[in-house]
């Protein structure tokens, strides 16, 4: 579809600037991410002097080396966000997906006390303190299972489910399968899950990014840091670093590497400015890997993103 | 069909719906028979139940029994007598609440950040939609939309640490902000420049992500109406004002009363990144101060009781809105 306009002046000069403005929002929404990867690798002596602003300068991986060296957590957390959010996200989708099915059959028990039981989730919750309590009552602080599983059955992803399968799931295809013997759990792995796999990525990848990006309830529920996911990790290095950057150990810099920035007889600033370098590297070279899933994802992902956020404000 | 046919002659179909409706209108349906009937049903399709139940248990485990800790708000937590105790105290943590001193800060905190980003982060993707809806190139456009998408998709603690490296003692921000006036501003540190960097965070996160509804609002726009604007003259301002606005004024409308409830629900998991005890006096919201005198202090009750205040102000807004909207629109909400 193309739209005739009779072009005038101003609605060309409109048309210039309106370009160039969104291209300047959208280089505004990329820069963060071409910044950090920027200062994550150049030398920390170009960082510690303002010189990285857009590309590497002296291009180096140092800090990566230092960032898995110094910290033997980082491995660690890695494992832990992703065994995480796989858990989560796994447990998320079957749940969800099983009670979808379940609510999209014509013969179900109860359906309206289900129906409302679902409903008024979406609306009351217990709120911080209570949940808090509750978890710890049940005995699971400290233990994955506070991140993993109170989240895993949303109402909101249960009627997303039953919309979908509703919608796309032909019942006759059901009844010939019903009729030659089967059972609903055969009904459900076997034939609705591959009908139902763009809903599946749609809500997985909904749930495993929220997964990833959390740092809350790790925060209130976990208090070893080797259960850490590598947001709260990130949040020590770059948001509580950031105001005073105590809490990044650094290590000095050799003479060598003083020397090599032509500093003589100012060892104390070139060290004060290569410590400066190092920290910044480090905050930036820390966000990077938390984000690096992401970039990696997003790109694929997107479609279902908007597919999922158009199809819930329709039906939901 | 088969039923059709071993019919006796004479009686039809139609017939034979209608008396067995006669049949099933003859028996009332007590409480009791259906039931019994749910019941049948269970039987019959066990799976299907234990599918829809598994689902249930879990909302009645992490969903609802925390709902009855509410309860906190109005009786002491032991630690012996744990989750399901009875030490009730009133409406004591209410009363403390009241008269603490830090109220009035904290519900001006509240509502002022809650409008702050309601008033500049709402209108700002509508703004964004109708821009991207005036490019003529549709490949520009959505390379445009998806890079605009990315930010939503990232951490808070992300948002924050990256924000923070723009604003701290040697950031970008700090050295325009000091090459102007002469001297380094404590940016992290200033109350004054709490709200600007929460709001303003906001909306470069939710911008292009923001926009999709209204976007897809605009592509169900008849091009007629287009065109017959081009036909009565009109501009292009008056194209944007007279047919684009209008026809998304519904998802702006439903939106913006989805959206009241952040007037006192404010994210707050952003707030407690970016806040720090120096600047307090803006950035202590409710359910920051709710996290620290819960979680960190131990003060449960008081901390629930606030928390339940909270619930209750935000939910009465949302209820409010919905009231206003059906009288306005004919149609709530839910």
């Amino acid at each position: 579809m193309t739209r005739v306009y009779r072009q005038s002046i101003g609605s060309r000069l409109f048309d210039v600037g309106n370009v160039i403005l969104i291209f300047a929002i959208a280089v505004s929404a990329l820069y963060p991410f071409v910044y950090m990867a920027a200062i994550s690798t150049s030398d920390f002596f170009a960082v510690g002097f303002g010189k990285v602003t857009l590309i590497p300068v002296d291009f180096s991986l140092e800090i990566y080396t230092y960032l898995f060296q110094y910290n033997p957590f980082i491995a660690r957390a890695y494992y832990n966000s992703i065994l995480y959010t796989v858990l989560n996200t796994v447990l998320t989708v079957i749940l969800c997906g099983m009670a979808g099915f379940a609510l999209a059959q014509r013969r179900l028990a109860f359906r309206g006390f289900i129906g409302a039981a679902l409903l008024v989730s979406m609306f009351f919750s217990g709120g911080l303190i209570p949940n808090f309590l509750w978890i710890r009552e049940l005995g699971m602080l400290n233990s994955l299972w506070a991140i993993v599983l109170p989240m895993a059955v949303s109402a909101y992803y249960v009627i997303l489910f039953r919309v979908y399968i509703h919608t796309n799931v032909s019942e006759e295809l059901l009844e010939s399968v019903y009729v030659d013997g089967g059972g609903d759990f055969l009904v459900f792995f076997r034939i609705v899950l591959p009908l139902i796999k763009p809903m599946l990525a749609t809500i997985g990848l909904f749930a495993a990014v929220a997964m990833w990006n959390s740092f809350f309830s790790a925060l209130i529920y976990l208090s070893d840091r080797k259960q850490y996911p590598l947001t709260l990790f990130l949040r020590e290095v770059a948001v509580v670093g950031g105001f005073g950057g105590s809490s990044v150990g650094s290590p000095d810099a050799g003479p060598e590497q003083l020397t090599a920035y032509e500093v003589e007889g100012q060892y104390d600033a070139a060290q004060e400015v290569w410590q400066g370098g190092y920290l910044k590297a480090t905050q930036m070279a820390f966000t990077l890997i938390t984000v690096i899933p992401i970039l990696f994802v997003y790109p694929f992902a997107q479609r279902y993103f908007v597919r999922g956020i158009t199809l819930g404000s329709v039906k939901g | 069909m088969s039923d059709v046919s071993t019919a006796p002659a004479g009686v039809t179909a139609d017939t034979q719906v209608d008396s067995s409706l006669r049949e099933r209108r003859a028996e009332p349906r007590t409480l009791g028979s259906r039931f019994a009937g749910n019941i049948d049903v269970i039987r019959r399709f066990p799976a299907r139940h234990v599918m829809i139940g598994i689902a249930l248990v879990w909302l009645v485990v992490f969903h609802y029994i925390p709902i009855w800790g509410l309860t906190f708000a109005f009786r002491r937590f032991s630690p012996i007598e744990g989750f399901f105790g009875a030490n009730w105290v009133g409406f004591r943590y209410f009363e403390d609440f009241l008269t603490d001193p830090n109220t009035l800060r904290l519900l001006r905190n509240t509502v002022l950040l809650g409008l702050q980003q309601l008033v500049y982060g709402f209108p700002a993707p509508i703004i964004f939609a109708i821009l991207l809806n005036e490019l003529a190139h549709a490949r520009f456009r959505s390379w445009m939309q998806s890079l605009t998408y990315l930010p939503h998709f990232v951490s808070q603690v992300v948002i924050v640490g990256l924000m923070f490296q723009f604003v701290n003692f040697e950031g970008l921000v700090t050295r325009i902000i000091a090459d102007m006036t002469g001297e380094a501003p404590v940016i992290l540190a200033d109350p004054r420049a709490f709200r600007p960097m929460y709001v303003i965070s906001g909306i470069w996160q939710n911008l292009g992500w923001g926009s999709i509804l209204y976007l897809a609002a605009m592509t169900g726009i008849n091009p007629e109406l287009y065109e017959s604007a081009d036909i009565d003259g009109a501009g292009r301002f008056q194209k944007i004002w007279r047919v684009t606005l209008p026809s998304i004024l519904p998802t702006i409308l439903v939106l913006l009363i989805l959206n009241t409830r952040t007037l006192i629900d404010v994210g707050f998991e952003k707030a407690l990144l970016i806040q720090n005890p120096a600047t307090y006096e803006t950035s202590d919201i409710i359910q920051t101060y709710v996290y620290r005198r819960g979680i960190q202090n131990g003060q449960y009750g008081y901390a629930t009781a606030v928390g339940l205040l909270n619930s209750i102000v935000s939910f009465s807004i949302v209820y409010a809105t919905h009231r206003i909207v059906r009288r306005v629109r004919g149609q709530g909400l839910w």
